[in-house]
């Protein structure tokens, strides 16, 4: 394989009935923070999924680390350098949090116990979590839950961290903490977060792709994001029949996306413009 | 940068954080080490630690049996939290228990009948040990130091270490008799010395 | 305690206590006094750390970190295989319920109608095994539920370890179960071969689909099966002959047997595959 890509789609297709989750998906990327934003229902769980070698497609070639997940013995190998957080984690409540990464870092083949002792310890260290550790899960909050997830994710310094709605039930410090140990980790993997949020995309990504009813809308960076809306975004006291989205801001004002009228008050176009106006656009057309 | 990062992640590895303070009271700190709050039993390990070390080593001039006597104690602390009764300070239990663990270190343990009869309750504080143990700078003190050594270290062992005299028998290489009948001694001399 | 308030340890006192120069009889109030005043104990914190500075303390504390950082689950020094897969508290629970139960289930028609507790027995005790295999299978059975399934040790043999693990368990269950349950079966290989190629055959299917709808069918047909023997048309009575339960005859047995192992073989060949109903 001759790209330095670490993961290649070609093609890519899964059906779910008549819907397609993931429509002829065709993409290349790695090293770096890369955001998935995308709506409810965009297919980025289904893609993360089987980028995580935990779902087959229907159509089209996935390749990690030049490897192919359809074929066993390479499936492994990307295992062996990956790290997986679910949309729903599903942690059995009963273990403490230490047990439980414990429990995932023997699935990691981590067998000699003085290391693996020291790799939970760091994990846990890593998502802030030293002094709950040995507390059973069901005593933890939502969003510490979530960061057990998450430590377990980063178990064996993986070369691919594939992650669902990370930050969902974070408080804004934790998700700056996350961002930290991420940022961290992106220095030398490959970082895969979807989100809803688009300020998280705009804080820590390098590399952003919107994703909606399976298909590829946007691939590049937040600035470019932000860039499509340029002359794109007006304000004014009054909504505007022709704008293709408008809302009030905080300071009263309206806040319009589309094609501006002349005369408008043109203003700077956030990371946030840019989504909604791609996202629009593309449902409008279709 | 990195290496600033590496040292805080070791710091964090060891859950040291010394920048804030914990405000908790020792009670309120053991109540959390039976919730599991592993930074819970490190404040009382941080507070508790330096005099329990020292005090023990006036007991045993072994300094590795010392440690390993006081890392018993915070792993039993660990695994006991929820016996502790607040019926008095934090650090009296703990020292309570560091006793008994260094007792531990120091001797090994003895056939099972031996054992059997250790079980059985220490006797209740008298009202002249109970005096005793409020011992303050003063009169008390200055008659404890003017007992015969011999007699004083079975005053220390009994009465204010808490050991029964068994236990206070195996601390001080004597039989338990000996312990009783010196106990007795000591208590009539003090008693003397402070009329 | 107004005691404490009015008097503390004087610092140089304290210094005295910490370098072990201190005379007996104070010594010895100083220890009482320590073990009620917090301030005081503050101080001597301070006294020994600029004492001895050195980092033996986070020595100690690691030392005691390391003896509370540990696993609580069972096998904690095993990292084979067979420690992964009990580790899943839930299924050895579930499991071992369904196989007392069914036990239990017989032993109550044993008491209240006898004639029919050896049917009974026939029919349920070879699917607690099925039912152990198949929950073996479900997602919210392993601890760390989805995350796991992304991890090199599921990527082949654990579910398949984890069934063969309860489906045994189950089966020791009810063969122990049964020995105090008066059920007057003599062959052992009345129930046990069935529930062998039962099994056997419900976890090869689980390397194409979910199993679930298989095992139910194929209950479901054992159970009638099991029904018409007991009570077909041809018997008038209820009472059950041993001679004539087709189970008893060596061609069938054989069968059951290759039924098993071809399952197994299957099983072993297909370990590694990733059907797609195991993600949903």
């Amino acid at each position: 394989m001759s790209g330095d890509s670490v993961i290649e789609l070609t093609s890519l297709s899964k059906r779910y009935g008549s819907t397609a989750a993931v429509d002829e998906l065709d993409w290349s990327g790695g090293r770096g923070v890369i955001g998935l934003l995308g709506p409810n229902g965009a297919g980025k769980s289904t893609l993360l999924r089987m980028l995580a070698t935990v779902l087959s497609q229907d159509s089209g070639t996935i390749r990690v680390f030049g490897l192919d997940p359809a074929v066993a013995a390479e499936r492994l190998a990307i295992r062996r350098r990956l790290g997986y957080l679910p949309q729903e984690a599903g942690l059995y409540r009963n273990f403490s949090a230490y047990d439980l990464v414990d429990y995932v870092a023997v699935l990691k083949e981590i067998t000699d116990r003085t290391t693996r002792r020291d790799e939970v310890r760091r994990v846990l260290a890593d998502v802030g979590l030293t002094d709950e550790m040995h507390r059973r899960i069901r005593t933890l909050s939502g969003g510490m839950q979530r960061r057990v997830a998450l430590a377990a994710a980063l178990l064996g310094h993986p070369d691919l961290l594939v992650l669902d709605e990370p930050a969902a039930g974070l408080d804004p410090d934790q998700r700056l903490r996350m961002r930290t140990v991420l940022s961290d980790v992106g220095q030398r993997a490959t970082v895969l977060l979807s989100t809803h949020q688009t300020d998280e995309v705009a804080a820590f990504c390098q590399r952003v792709l919107i994703l909606d009813r399976g298909r590829l809308l946007f691939d590049g960076t937040p600035r470019e994001l932000a860039g499509r809306a340029t002359d794109r975004v007006w304000i004014s006291d009054v909504p505007e029949a022709g704008a293709l989205r408008s809302w009030v801001t905080g300071d009263g004002d309206i806040r319009n996306i589309g094609t501006p009228p002349t005369g408008a008050t043109v203003v700077e176009p956030t990371l946030d413009d840019g989504y909604l106006l791609i996202t629009t656009e593309v449902g409008v057309r279709t | 940068m990195n290496s600033v990062n590496q040292a805080t992640r070791s710091v964090a590895q060891l859950g040291m954080s010394r920048g804030c303070p914990d405000g908790r009271s020792d009670a309120e700190l053991v109540a959390a080490v039976v919730d599991r709050d592993r930074g819970a039993l490190q404040e009382l390990y941080v507070r508790h630690e330096p005099w329990l070390s020292i005090r023990l080593a006036y007991r045993c001039s072994d300094r590795s049996m010392v440690e390993e006597a006081v890392q018993d104690t915070f792993v039993a602390v660990w695994g006991s939290a929820d016996k502790f009764r607040a019926t008095g300070p934090v650090a009296a239990w703990i020292w309570g228990i560091g006793i008994r663990r260094l007792l531990h270190v120091m001797r090994p343990r003895k056939s099972l009948r031996e054992r059997l009869l250790a079980q059985r309750s220490p006797e209740l504080l008298s009202a002249e040990d109970e005096l005793l143990v409020g011992v303050e700078h003063g009169d008390v003190g200055l008659a404890l130091g003017r007992l015969s050594p011999e007699l004083r270290m079975v005053v220390q062992a009994t009465v204010l270490d808490g050991l029964s005299c068994q236990e206070a028998g195996r601390l001080l290489g004597i039989p338990s008799g000996t312990v009783k009948t010196r106990m007795m001694r000591a208590k009539r001399e003090m008693r003397e010395a402070l009329t | 305690m107004t005691s404490v308030d009015q008097w503390h340890v004087s610092d140089h006192e304290l210094e005295r206590y910490v370098n072990h120069t201190v005379p007996t009889f104070a010594r010895a109030s100083v220890e009482a006094h320590l073990l009620e005043c917090d301030r005081c104990r503050s101080e001597l914190n301070l006294l020994r750390s600029t004492a001895a500075p050195d980092g033996d303390d986070d020595d100690v504390w690691l030392r005691i970190a390391d003896r509370i950082d540990v696993t609580g689950r069972p096998l904690r020094s095993s990292t084979t295989a067979l420690r992964v897969s009990t580790s899943s508290p839930l299924l050895l629970a579930a499991t071992l319920s369904v196989a007392v139960g069914v036990v239990i289930g017989v032993a109550i028609a044993a008491a209240v109608a006898p004639r029919a507790s050896l049917p009974l027995f026939v029919m349920l005790a070879p699917l607690a095994p099925v039912v152990g295999a198949v929950l073996a299978f479900q997602t919210g059975i392993d601890p760390a539920g989805q995350l796991a399934m992304a991890t090199p040790l599921a990527s082949g043999r654990l579910p398949y370890l984890r069934a063969l693990l309860s489906s045994g368990a189950a089966l020791v269950a009810v063969a122990v179960a049964s020995v105090f349950v008066p059920v007057g079966l003599d062959d052992v290989a009345v129930w046990l071969l069935p529930g062998l190629a039962l099994t056997a055959f419900v976890v090869a299917v689980s390397t194409w689909v979910d199993p679930r709808r298989v095992a139910l069918t194929l209950a479901c047909g054992w159970a009638l099966l099991v029904a018409m023997w007991s009570w077909g048309p041809r018997r008038r009575t209820i009472s059950l002959d041993l001679s004539n339960l087709a189970v008893e005859r060596q061609s069938v047995q054989l069968m059951l047997v290759a039924v098993t192992l071809g399952s197994a073989a299957v099983t072993f060949l297909r370990r590694h595959e990733l059907p797609g109903w195991r993600s949903r």
